[in-house]
């Protein structure tokens, strides 16, 4: 064979593997991967919000979607109708952003939120434990337990999933600390309801007697795929539909009120 | 994400180009045969090795492959078992490269962090599907018949460009979503042991 042809070969190949290696889209190693191209997000959205102009301390309006899944079609319709909404400020993910806590399905629904013109501050749901889900929403947005103060409102972003995190229970002692600020009306958000089967027995004591009437004014959940407006443990307390059901919650706070209003998109 | 074609077409036509020299050796090679084979990237692992049976005067093949993805890499480590049955749907030549197009699915299960075959007690029955098994389907071009010596003759080359059936799924579903996010490309060589 000519030298030539042999070394034209060999440079193809050559060639070949470095645009395979320096092509991080073209090839996938494992769907069990916890590469992600963005880092942080959760802490730059709680920044737009801290940084944008508030209208008055003492009232707010943000809205809740929850549970989106792989409906990544039905978030686009609801971020663009949310957008259409009046003097709202932020809005909060309530969890589960993936079936499979798969990298892939996370940066999907992280190309969303780069989508809103609103911030977006996202939850963790027991879905978006599953495979390697702690490790990338930990390197995509930030650390599960969170907290961002608006006005005179503080909101506690709070991982209460058990089962999907090797059956361990809720930072508690994170949650006790959070709430012990008395300066703010405190908004707890969880996945998963308090009354929920996977919270029964030791964990529901617990939290009822961390989140009470005295030290909070609302709570807001997701996971059970139905709308609720109620009061639990004496807290207004409202849960938001899934998105697949092409709803969410607009939430307005004034003072210690809090009010909701369910839209259909 | 079109770049991703883009490079897809592009692979091939370099494939194609840089082995069609003036080589004329035309000999047929054997089928029927055990191989042993390597791989990079395909969603089983950085790297996998494999051995596997062609059947059928080489329509079918299956083999079982053993792949890694080290921490240092993507931050966690993962071990997956394939198994790779796939259908040789058409044999062609360019330049005297004998060359096939085959199709095929993937079957894996990957062990790593929070994946199961079957979940912990302390779940409610059925309350998920095992998360550790993936079906993905793949199409594989071979390139066949070095011919520069007796044992290059027993090598191929080949190229797959695979999916997985939650991406399909999601494609389908979303119009967010496009079929070329959903493709990747892994590369590999196949040694025949007769």
């Amino acid at each position: 064979m000519e030298k030539a042809v042999i070394m034209k070969r060999a440079s193809s190949l050559i060639l070949l593997i470095l645009l395979s290696v320096s092509c991080e889209e073209l090839t996938e190693y494992s769907p069990y991967d916890t590469n992600v191209r963005e880092e942080y997000i959760n802490s730059m959205e709680c920044d737009k919000v801290c940084n944008s102009c508030v209208h008055s301390e003492d009232t707010l309006k943000f809205a809740v979607i929850s549970d989106v899944h792989d409906d990544y079609d039905n978030m686009t319709d609801a971020l663009e109708s949310i957008s259409k909404q009046e003097n709202l400020q932020f809005i909060i993910c309530n969890g589960d952003i993936t079936n499979f806590g798969l990298a892939k399905e996370f940066e999907w629904y992280a190309d969303e939120v780069k989508k809103s013109s609103i911030p977006l501050i996202t939850l963790i749901g027991n879905h978006d434990y599953r495979s390697n889900g702690l490790q990338i929403f930990e390197k995509l947005f930030g650390p599960v337990n969170t907290s961002f103060v608006t006005g005179n409102y503080k909101f506690i972003l709070f991982s209460n999933v058990i089962l999907e995190n090797n059956n361990m229970s809720p930072k508690y002692e994170w949650l006790i600390d959070e709430i012990s600020d008395s300066s703010k009306h405190h908004i707890v958000v969880t996945h998963v309801p308090p009354f929920s089967g996977e919270m029964e027995g030791i964990d529901n004591l617990a939290f009822r007697q961390i989140v009470n009437p005295e030290n909070t004014i609302l709570c807001l959940h997701g996971h059970v795929s139905y709308f609720d407006d109620s009061y639990y443990n004496g807290i207004h307390t409202v849960i938001t539909n899934k998105i697949f059901n092409r709803e969410y919650s607009i939430i307005s706070l004034v003072g210690d009120k809090s009010f909701v209003k369910r839209v259909n998109f | 994400m079109s770049d991703k074609v883009i490079l897809t077409v592009l692979f091939s036509t370099m494939i194609f180009s840089s082995l069609s020299g003036n080589d004329t050796d035309s000999t047929v090679i054997s089928r029927d045969n055990l191989y042993f084979k390597t791989q990079f990237a395909g969603n089983i692992g950085l790297l996998s090795v494999g051995i596997g049976k062609e059947y059928l005067d080489g329509k079918l093949s299956v083999d079982l492959n053993y792949g890694y993805l080290p921490a240092c890499i993507n931050g966690t480590s993962v071990s997956t078992f394939a198994i790779k049955p796939a259908f040789r749907i058409k044999d062609f030549s360019i330049s005297g490269i004998q060359t096939s197009l085959s199709a095929g699915i993937c079957f894996t299960y990957s062990a790593t962090r929070n994946t199961h075959l079957k979940y912990p007690d302390y779940f409610p029955d059925d309350y998920y599907l095992g998360n550790a098994v993936h079906a993905n389907p793949f199409l594989r071009i071979s390139l066949f018949h070095f011919p520069s010596g007796n044992n290059s003759k027993r090598l191929s080359l080949f190229s797959e460009l695979g999916t997985m059936e939650y991406q399909i799924w999601y494609a389908l579903k979303n119009k967010e979503v496009s079929f070329s996010e959903i493709c990747n490309l892994c590369f590999g060589l196949t040694y025949r042991f007769k």
